[in-house]
């Protein structure tokens, strides 16, 4: 107790003596006098500087910052989102006071310097004088008005609107064909003709499969029904290899944490394959939104089906982190920041991200909804890891163990691995002893000459401790051998997988103000975002985290957002715009539909369908409006040339990873198989994969011929022609990929050993058909790359493109020393004619036709 | 033939996210030459004089265990101004009038890794563009030849590519980076710049077979602007396969220019490469350059480290400058100086320094800022900034307003809102300006 009063008692006096000026400030100033003083030295302040942001006026107008009015007496007592602006008679806890002084982390007027001093003086008189305040009225109430907002287009229930009339009716052979058809005709605009059952053909090969049609698939299915060429392709395994990548862009999908300490996410492949399998299994959307929100916690009939629900919670555990971030709090507050951002725009196109700090400026999301789902997350444990090389991380989490043995496997697992992080600390601790030693020593030999030093008792000093670094030495390297042994020998490993489980102790969040970690608001009750309600939505109670709350207001049909976001990423991978344009934002801020039926159509259907993915794709595909001819016409283009009123097709680039893809298949180089696992395996969990943690990826890692969706995904360290061609950066959800062209991309397809690579193989493919001249060897390539034949043009001028390199020997580098080191002229010559098939398949593969659907 | 050529070029031009744009108001800059100095380099060994420091030296210090540790080395005055400068930078010195030395930097993080982070994005909490892509995003280029933003011996470790990086913005935006911070320049190469099999003549034919190819389904298209851009792409690409190497092609410049740089001369080399290197893309029309000294984390060793250090930066700096100043071009040329953070003023063994993000020394030159400006100070020690604090985003929005642009409207549409480089924060530091 005494000591409590002794360290309270300089700030007593202090309060004792303020109290002794406030009270001889309010004596100063009768009542009249302290309004004529608000009058002249406040008001006008408050007028000038604050009302802008900080009035009624600027809460009509969405313009209100920090929930603060400061135009009524009321506004200015109460205050905003921080607390009290003004408390009468007390300077010190009156917040306006801190932002007008720049103190505690305010600031205001912002981007400026403070107000002159005497001002500032004035403020505080004016305060501890009992802030005299004539203006009478109530703030305007700037609760978010729920009802209002869900009158907001996205936020309406999906309908089923009836099919609009149309003049043809030969042209819809869809039902979806009808609206757009309509839409055309209302505009006066006509659709261009069918697309040739060549170009239909490769559209639906890249973009059902994400793969050029073979020869065989020509022969095959050159004329069958298009249902049945359909139906091949979503029935392939390489439907999902396809579909999964679009889905692994929102999931920001990643085998490594991403940020300084950048450490290899080993068993992330494992939700990669997940996402490839659901959807060749045609998980129903909304059952594949439940198992990556909460699939552990679902009930399973056997191991095996619960170890895949645990693979798809990975979807939350995903993201990047800065695991070096020393702060705890900020740190969990990050992830669950980044896992509120994916469930939100990923899936619901709002983004709630920005209420972290203060309400939503544009969208219904309150800060109390962002914490009610904060909670949620806060009182899930993210299994993610632990960091490189053995050592032990602040933020450091365990993993989710699966396979039959998991849980006798478990233990003795986890044991070994503390053991190991134990050891290695033992060791690095060594090390830095051993350094502190070296330095002083180092220290102690600067001194040896300077003056008056006692030079024999230094020298001394310096033996021992030259004799204790040796110790050092021999005791770091016993401690590297007994690490070694232990990395060496581990247990029997469960399998392990990324994920996400429920929190011991489940909690609600605590708001905190402005997004600062420890800056603590009231606790709100675990909850989804209030602008969806669902009906009959269970609780959450105490023992439980909510996801399953979440995944089931996620998914439900009454959710407004969850279909017509999805079929709108649907439709932008098979048109290359959504009918939303801004596929990852249906908020205010984000774009109308351009046709608001269509899209509920589709979402209806989707709904109606059992939420079949393949079904949805298969509806779309077969539409008339998907089968369009590209080439423009001339109406179209002047009237309309974003196509938003879909008169074409237009034509598409095709993203890096089936150009990759496309690359090997028409070289003859494609593995069809999915590899075992990921190379990121290969990175030892313990080992010291490069100095400074960063992941060193091998050329021959990054070399595989199997499918570009199975390449490692090391965030900061792409493979470079995913770098080069606008793959999603994994850092972020990307609902749509750039389209850069850059000359970066052209030196590449002009110069990279790659591109050689796959020109030089594919020419040699062509020159082994022996029965072949060189113009069926052109139709042979077209056919391959391009899935057509050439022009009369092209051919002519192709082959006099070959003609003409063979005449002159030296176009190649070693050509001369090829030419002296060949038996004959026509060894020299064909040579010379290899490379000369060389540089066109190089051509045909690097040109836009190839790169781009037509 | 000629005509549509130049048509195509207005085409892509107009799409491109690198199409030249207007400023927000006159500039003073047109481009920024950064010299990073990554770890962190010493104020009190450089450009902060601190006399209490080194007359209270052996004090207790602030930071557990640690003594107060003054300065091993001579300050004094120079040029018009009397900047305060050490005997560690006599070149920079001589030159000292044309700086502008900010003394009152403060930053929010003291591990390198994030610290550096948010010295490139603003951020260090999540992955923002890098302050070379705003502006590139925000100005554009004026060179048909090269990029717009170059990064010269990035650092690689820890995450180094995120700084050079345009994260949301136009992948276009993000830097072009030559060689590594562990290699000289000299070793550097540059992926896909040469064709390893044809000459140029037989490449030029290639590329007429391939653009003809180009043409055709540009034809159907009925001149397609996105499908005309990859034409033009081309023949820039071709165009970069000459200008890139001729632009890093020191054998044009004469001896006595070398030698000014220190180039060939030892310890001077590498930075001297990278400091004419940078003056070659200035000239150039490169709008961002960033090169890179990655030594300056001397937690031990300062005796022999911080002297290295500056030796082999304070020849190549101070040559850079006179030689911009003599081709007319300091005046349009932001050079910005400084690393992550700062050193302490305390150390528990007398010879090395902690991190100090809480107050450090950057300096600024050209570009119309200054020059013999002394700004701000830290404490009589060297713990904090008091006196006319620069926050980092400070310095970032002082950055983009020498190049004429408002931080506050510079902004890009993302995720649902409006990102700046100085997110909410930033103050433009107009004294700074003459």
């Amino acid at each position: 107790m005494g000591t409590r009063k002794l360290s309270n008692l300089p700030g007593l006096l202090a309060l004792a003596f303020s109290a002794v000026t406030w009270q001889q400030a309010a004596d100063a100033m009768d009542s009249a006098e302290a309004i004529a003083f608000f009058e002249s030295k406040i008001r006008p302040v408050l007028v000038r500087h604050c009302y802008e942001c900080h009035s009624a006026d600027a809460a009509t107008t969405g313009e209100l910052g920090g929930g603060l009015q400061l135009d009524t007496r009321e506004g200015i007592r109460r205050g905003g989102a921080s607390g009290a602006a003004v408390v009468p008679e007390q300077p010190g806890p009156s917040l306006l006071l801190a932002a007008l002084r720049h103190e505690q982390g305010l600031k205001m007027p912002p981007d400026d310097d403070p107000l002159p001093a005497a001002v500032v003086a004035d403020f505080e008189k004016w305060i501890a004088s009992g802030a005299a305040d004539p203006r009478d009225g109530k703030p305007v109430a700037v609760g978010v008005d729920f009802a209002q907002a869900r009158q907001f287009w996205s936020l309406q229930p999906v309908t089923s609107p009836e099919l609009p009339a149309v003049d043809d009716v030969t042209w819809p052979r869809r039902d979806l064909d009808c609206f757009v058809l309509a839409r055309l005709a209302s505009e006066a605009l006509q659709p261009v003709n069918n697309a040739s059952r060549p170009v239909l053909l490769r559209r639906l090969f890249f973009d059902l499969i994400g793969l050029p049609p073979t020869l065989d698939d020509v022969q095959r299915l050159g004329v069958a029904p298009i249902e049945n060429v359909v139906d091949e392709l979503l029935a392939s395994p390489h439907f999902g290899e396809r579909w999964g990548r679009h889905w692994l862009d929102i999931a920001r999908f990643a085998e490594s944490n991403g940020r300084a300490r950048n450490m290899a996410w080993h068993h992330a492949w494992r939700y990669r394959d997940w996402v490839i399998d659901a959807l060749n299994f045609d998980l129903p959307y909304d059952e594949f939104l439940t198992q990556q929100i909460a699939g552990d916690l679902l009930p399973f009939n056997d191991r095996e089906q619960h170890d895949r629900q645990v693979v798809a919670t990975g979807f939350l555990a995903l993201g990047p982190k800065s695991l070096e971030e020393t702060k705890r709090e900020l740190f969990r507050m990050d992830v669950i920041d980044e896992q509120i951002d994916v469930i939100c725009r990923g899936i619901l196109g709002i983004s709630a991200s920005c209420a972290r700090c203060h309400d939503h400026k544009f969208d219904p999301v309150p800060t109390s909804d962002y914490y009610a789902l904060a909670g949620i997350l806060r009182s899930t444990d993210t299994l993610y890891g632990i960091g490189p090389m053995g050592i032990k991380g602040v933020n450091d989490a365990p993993l989710a163990v699966m396979g039959p043995d998991a849980e006798q496997l478990a233990g003795p697992a986890a044991e070994h691995l503390a053991a190991v992080q134990n050891k290695t600390q033992e060791r690095n601790t060594a090390r830095s002893d051993r350094y502190r030693v070296v330095r002083n020593v180092a220290d102690r030999k600067r001194q040896l000459d300077k003056p008056g030093i006692d030079k024999p008792a230094l020298e001394a000093e310096i033996a021992k401790m030259e004799a204790e670094i040796a110790d050092w030495d021999d005791r770091i390297k016993t401690l590297d051998v007994e690490l070694a042994e232990l990395v060496d020998n581990p247990p029997p490993q469960p399998l392990f997988a990324m994920g996400a489980r429920d929190a011991r102790q489940p909690e609600d969040c605590r708001i905190r103000i402005r997004g600062e970690p420890e800056n603590y608001g009231d606790a709100v009750p675990r909850g989804v975002l209030r602008m969806i309600a669902i009906s009959n939505l269970p609780g959450i109670s105490t023992g439980e985290s909510g996801r399953l709350q979440l995944a089931q207001w996620l998914s439900s049909p009454g959710n407004p957002l969850t279909a017509r976001v999805f079929v709108n990423r649907v439709w932008l991978h098979l048109f290359g715009r959504g009918l939303v344009a801004t596929p990852d934002d249906f908020g205010v801020t984000g774009a109308k539909p351009s046709h608001p039926q269509l899209l509920d159509h589709l979402a209806s259907r989707f709904m109606q369908s059992d939420w079949s993915i393949k079904q949805l794709i298969r509806d779309i595909v077969l539409s008339r409006t998907y089968q369009l001819a590209s080439t423009p016409s001339p109406d179209g283009l002047k009237r309309d040339p974003d196509n938003v009123l879909l008169w074409r097709m237009p034509v598409r680039q095709i993203e890096v990873e089936p150009f990759r893809d496309a690359l090997l298949a028409v070289s003859g180089l494609l593995d069809r198989q999915r590899p075992e696992g990921s190379v990121i395996q290969q990175i030892g969990v313990f080992s010291d994969y490069e100095f400074n943690f960063r992941i060193k990826l091998t050329p021959e890692m990054v070399r595989s011929k199997h499918r570009s969706i199975y390449l490692p995904i090391v965030r900061g360290s792409l493979p470079e022609m995913l770098q080069l061609f606008d793959f999603a950066d994994p850092n972020a959800l990307i609902g749509q990929r750039d389209q850069a062209t850059v000359p970066s991309q052209a030196l590449f397809l002009l110069n990279s050993p790659t591109m050689i690579e796959f020109a030089t193989v594919t020419a040699n493919r062509l020159l082994a058909e022996e029965q072949l001249d060189d113009a069926g060897r052109l139709d042979l390539l077209y056919q391959l790359a391009l899935a057509r034949k050439p022009t009369d043009d092209e051919r002519a001028s192709v082959l006099s493109f070959l003609k003409s390199t063979d005449s002159s020997r030296d176009q190649v580098l070693d050509a001369a020393a090829t030419a002296e080191s060949a038996n004959s002229d026509s060894e020299a010559l064909g040579h010379s004619h290899r490379e000369a098939w060389v540089s066109v398949c190089q051509a045909v593969v690097a040109s836009s036709e190839f790169r781009n659907l037509k | 033939m000629l005509a549509l050529a130049g048509l195509c070029q207005q085409v892509a031009a107009r799409d491109s996210p690198l199409a030249p744009k207007q400023p927000h108001f006159v500039p003073r800059a047109k481009r920024v030459i950064f010299l990073c100095m990554r770890g962190g380099p010493s104020q009190m060994e450089s450009f902060d004089y601190k006399p209490q420091l080194n007359a209270d030296n052996l004090r207790p210090g602030r930071n557990s265990g640690s003594r107060l540790f003054g300065s091993q080395w001579k300050f004094s005055q120079h040029g018009e101004s009397g900047t305060w400068v050490s005997e560690l930078f006599p070149h920079l010195a001589r030159q000292v009038d044309r700086l502008c030395v900010i003394n009152s930097l403060h930053t929010d993080n003291n591990n390198h890794p994030q610290a550096l982070e948010q010295l490139h994005t603003g951020s260090f909490q999540f992955v923002r563009p890098s302050i070379g892509s705003w502006v590139l995003y925000g100005l554009g280029t004026e060179n048909n030849s090269l990029p717009g933003f170059v990064s010269l011996c990035p650092l690689k470790d820890l995450g180094g590519s995120r700084y050079y990086a345009s994260a949301f913005l136009p992948a276009a935006c993000q830097a072009t980076s030559i060689g590594d911070s562990n290699q000289n320049i000299k070793q550097a190469t540059i992926g896909n710049l040469t064709n390893p099999r044809l000459t140029s003549a037989s490449q030029r034919r290639q590329l007429d077979l391939l653009q003809s190819l180009n043409r055709h389904l540009v034809d159907d298209q009925a001149g397609d602007p996105q499908l005309e851009g990859v034409i033009e792409s081309f023949e820039l690409a071709f165009r970069m396969q000459n200008k890139l190497p001729q632009t890093m092609d020191l054998s044009g410049e004469t001896k006595e220019t070398l030698a000014a740089y220190g180039i060939d001369q030892g310890p001077t080399d590498a930075f001297g490469r990278q400091c004419l290197l940078a003056r070659r893309f200035a000239e150039a029309g490169v709008r961002f350059i960033e090169i890179t000294d990655r030594d300056w984390d001397h937690h031990g060793f300062v005796s022999r480290l911080m002297p290295q250090a500056a030796k082999r930066i304070d020849q190549p700096i101070a040559a850079m400058l006179s030689d911009l100043a003599d081709r007319g071009m300091l005046d349009d040329t932001l050079i910005v100086w400084g690393g992550e953070f700062g050193r302490t003023p305390d150390d528990p063994t007398q010879d090395g320094r902690g991190h100090n993000h809480k107050g450090y020394t950057m300096w600024l030159a050209g570009g119309g800022v200054q020059g013999g400006l002394t700004w701000g100070s830290t404490d009589e020690h060297g713990y904090e900034a008091v006196e006319n604090k620069v926050h980092l985003h400070d310095l970032h929005a002082t950055i983009l307003h020498a190049l004429g642009l408002d931080h506050n409207r510079l902004t890009y549409r993302h995720a649902g809102r409006d990102f700046r480089l100085t997110d909410v924060h930033g103050r433009v530091v107009n004294e700074l300006f003459a």
